[in-house]
């Protein structure tokens, strides 16, 4: 139950040696995500959207500007704010059912309870008779249900994703895509706000109600588009096809900047 | 499990667990083919044990004899070793040794992660190690025999040193080499500074911790013979010296393949409790 707001953030890295000129990765970034808004980071690769993520979990600090979350500025990472990274992040000496339990031993939630948040959340994403898997046991696809499972457990305000399906084969991109939107559109989840960075349009249309847009090097917001097509939203519709045409568009524009 | 999955079982690692069926048919028929496989791999072994033991009897004569007896002398004089109790007496001073060794060495798994996860700490000590480090435990003799004499604590203080460097520079190693994002994930998901070190840092660098007091535990049993060599009054180095002297060399050859048979069974050891303490690590436990 959070609205976002970007405010003019910038980061710019120190080059490696002292010869090197510093790199300028975003550049004054300003957008707003709603309470409860699904918003898509889109760019290419190198235009600093991850970078925004982090940002925006507080695993990052930018050069200036900030991040304020229901008016108040982020501080250090916490789970209200978790993220899904697109190699899992999974603790390879836990199984699915201990990562899942993680967030919640860290929020010091007693056993009897989390037992129960933690068979639900892997029920949830499909994963029950798995729990004493270890990640190394599992497939590409199962461990970003785990992952999702163990940022959902927690109940955080704001999701956080990072190119979550990028791992993944085109075939289970596009099947855990379709989930994740299932998934989301849930009564209990359905309060939550969400940012995903990708690099995929037809992935954003798909799932978001905003999409941001950034250029690239330095990042800067290229458009802020409200995504008003009706749910579950099919790829071979007339207004999916045009939105997806017109971001092309935009995208376009940046090869030919970058060219 | 819904049908969406069916795609990703089919992604599912090799060894498990569908394999798993067929994983255990294999085992079960082969016991006794596994069995002669095993025996096939020692024939060469035992052509060379043959041939020791020909040219022993059948080619030296009485005197060169006593420098290289053949095998089935050495077996006997195992016999006289472990039927008097000897031979466990030096297996037991010397094992005693390692094990206080190691326990000392074990201060290097808190400094390596000290110094792996505080750049402060790794900026101070680290030039001090790397002086010492380079150094040879046996280089180490001549001053550990004045400082300590002759006997337990100079023996424990070389094979310390043999297997401290090992765990330190592993466990630096690894709790540096800590996938950043599982650091990321752990404090996205609220872990405070004490808890990313305690139930991520230290439990992802365990096999690289493990890793070096494999060979710590390696290099110091090789120590422990060299300080028992010169330096002790019993001990396996102790027996292969003593017995060198009254020109033993059938009590030489066992002493020798018993540090060998230990040494060996220290590592096949460790491996075993990976596998069981660790099983998520693959590496350690193939």
């Amino acid at each position: 139950m959070s609205a976002v707001a970007v405010v003019d953030v910038s980061k710019v890295y120190p080059g490696h040696s002292a010869r090197d000129e510093p790199v300028r990765a975003l550049d004054g970034i300003a957008f707003r995500v709603e309470n409860a808004e699904f918003c898509s980071i889109l760019g290419h690769s190198g235009c600093g959207k991850t970078t925004l993520l982090t940002i925006m979990a507080g695993l990052e600090q930018p050069t200036s500007g900030e991040i304020l979350v229901d008016g108040k500025p982020v501080g250090k990472p916490s789970w209200q704010r978790t993220v899904i990274f697109q190699d899992y992040a999974l603790f390879p000496w836990m199984t699915v059912a201990e990562n899942v339990a993680f967030g919640l031993e860290m929020k010091k939630i007693a056993a009897p309870e989390r037992h129960d948040i933690v068979a639900r959340n892997i029920q949830m994403v499909g994963l029950s008779g798995f729990e004493n898997r270890y990640p190394h046991q599992l497939s590409g696809g199962m461990k970003q249900r785990v992952s999702i499972a163990r940022a959902l457990a927690v109940d955080p305000e704001v999701l956080l994703m990072d190119e979550p399906f990028g791992a993944l084969d085109a075939q289970n991109r596009s099947r855990m895509q379709e989930e994740l939107g299932r998934l989301l559109a849930q009564e209990d989840l359905r309060s939550k706000t969400m940012v995903l960075v990708t690099h995929s349009i037809e992935e954003s249309i798909l799932l978001s109600d905003r999409i941001i847009v950034l250029t690239r090097r330095p990042g800067r917001v290229k458009a802020n588009i409200e995504v008003e097509l009706p749910r579950p939203r099919d790829e071979t519709e007339g207004g999916f096809v045009a939105l997806k045409h017109k971001i092309r568009e935009l995208i376009h524009d940046e090869f030919e900047i970058e060219a | 499990m819904t049908a969406t999955d069916k795609a990703s079982v089919q992604h599912r690692p090799l060894d498990l667990p569908m394999s798993g069926m067929s994983a255990s048919r294999v085992r079960a028929a082969s016991l006794p083919a596994r069995a002669f496989n095993k025996l096939k791999n020692l024939g060469f072994l035992l052509a060379l044990l043959l041939l020791w033991q020909a040219i022993s009897v059948w080619m030296l004569d009485n005197t060169t004899r006593t420098l290289l007896p053949p095998p089935s002398a050495v077996l006997r004089a195992a016999w006289e070793l472990i039927s008097t109790g000897e031979l466990f007496r030096h297996l037991r001073d010397s094992l005693k040794r390692e094990i206080v060794a190691f326990l000392w060495a074990m201060t290097s798994i808190p400094l390596g992660i000290a110094m792996g996860w505080w750049k402060v700490v790794n900026d101070q000590v680290d030039p001090v190690i790397e002086m010492l480090r380079p150094v040879p435990p046996l280089a180490w003799i001549p001053l550990s025999i004045l400082w300590f004499g002759i006997g337990d604590t100079q023996n424990q203080f070389i094979i310390f040193l043999g297997i401290f460097f090992p765990i330190l520079l592993n466990t630096i190693a690894g709790v540096a080499g800590v996938e950043p994002n599982l650091i990321r994930a752990a404090r996205c998901l609220g872990a405070n500074d004490w808890e990313v070190l305690w139930r991520v840092v230290l439990r992802a660098a365990l096999p690289q911790i493990v890793t070096g007091i494999r060979i710590g535990l390696g290099v110091g049993w090789m120590a422990l013979v060299a300080a028992e060599l010169v330096g002790a009054n019993s001990g396996l180095g102790f027996l292969i010296n003593d017995a060198r002297t009254v020109l033993r060399t059938d009590y030489v050859i066992v002493g020798m393949a018993t540090i060998g048979l230990v040494g060996l069974t220290i590592d096949w050891l460790i491996r075993a409790l990976v596998r069981k303490v660790l099983p998520w690590s693959r590496a350690l436990s193939k």
